[in-house]
């Protein structure tokens, strides 16, 4: 078992969290101008980094999307920090 | 002509859990004693909840995590921007968006409030969620059984478990078969 903490709420079980998506990422725009590959890449390539990363998980039980840095070899939890208010 | 369906097949609601009758039931064991909270009032409330409060609650803070609720009122705090309140006499309120900033939502029948009370509680909640409740937390939803819920308690030996309507059939059965 692994606690992650909430922003919000503080440390709570993994359990209660999912991961969104990856930080950093940017919808192509305009909608009409962008190809289906760049489309593609948008909604389906992750990077899946081995290492540091940083992603968008949300806490399920109070609905917060908060930015989390961890790393997936080790999966120790450097930060996590809301994104009200800044830019993920 | 074909052959009629099983009973099973045409009607599926035999394969789920009978629904206890909330009106009557009780769970007595010898360290504590659950029982439904019937007749409470709630508001979902969304927004400036610092208004909100002022309105529905003056001077009483947000309840969080396994904190012990005090007043006619109960403000439980689901998240950042969220609560619900509970109280036993009928709370007035406008549904929809309030001009000092938070929306309102009817919730009475939304959710099943269970109270456990008793010495044994603090034993039987440790299995009922991972989190833990001496650590403490601004929010008060948490997974209990499993299931999202908001978990706080009225006084030191008594908590109560708000989840959704159709969820407090599952939380009962699993505190009648523990």
């Amino acid at each position: 078992m692994q606690l992650f903490s909430c922003p919000f709420c503080g440390p709570r079980d993994e359990t209660e969290f999912l991961f969104a998506a990856e930080a950093g990422k940017v919808r192509p725009e305009p909608a009409p101008e962008v190809s289906a590959a760049d489309w593609s890449k948008y909604l389906h390539r992750v990077s899946n980094p081995r290492g540091a990363t940083r992603e968008i998980w949300v806490h399920q039980t109070c609905g917060e999307y908060f930015l989390m840095e961890r790393n997936t070899v080790s999966h120790v939890v450097a930060n996590t920090q809301p994104l009200r208010g800044g830019e993920a | 002509m074909p052959e009629p369906l099983p009973k099973t097949m045409a009607d599926r609601g035999t394969f789920w859990t009978q629904a206890p009758d909330w009106r009557s039931v009780v769970l007595q064991y010898d360290s504590w004693t659950a029982r439904p909270v019937l007749g409470l009032h709630r508001l979902l409330v969304s927004g400036n909840l610092d208004a909100a409060l002022g309105m529905f609650a003056p001077a009483v803070p947000s309840i969080g995590l396994w904190q012990v609720a005090a007043g006619s009122v109960h403000p439980i705090r689901v998240g950042r921007d969220r609560m619900l309140l509970t109280a036993a006499k009928p709370l007035v309120a406008t549904p929809g968006w309030n001009a000092s900033g938070f929306a309102v939502s009817p919730a009475t029948d939304a959710y099943v409030t269970i109270e456990i009370s008793g010495p044994g509680l603090r034993a039987l909640v440790s299995e009922m969620t991972f989190a833990d409740l001496e650590e403490g937390s601004p929010s008060a939803a948490t997974l209990v059984c499993g299931q999202q819920a908001l978990l706080h308690r009225v006084d030191e030996q008594t908590a109560r478990i708000h989840v959704e309507a159709p969820l407090g059939t599952y939380v009962w059965h699993w505190l009648e078969t523990r």
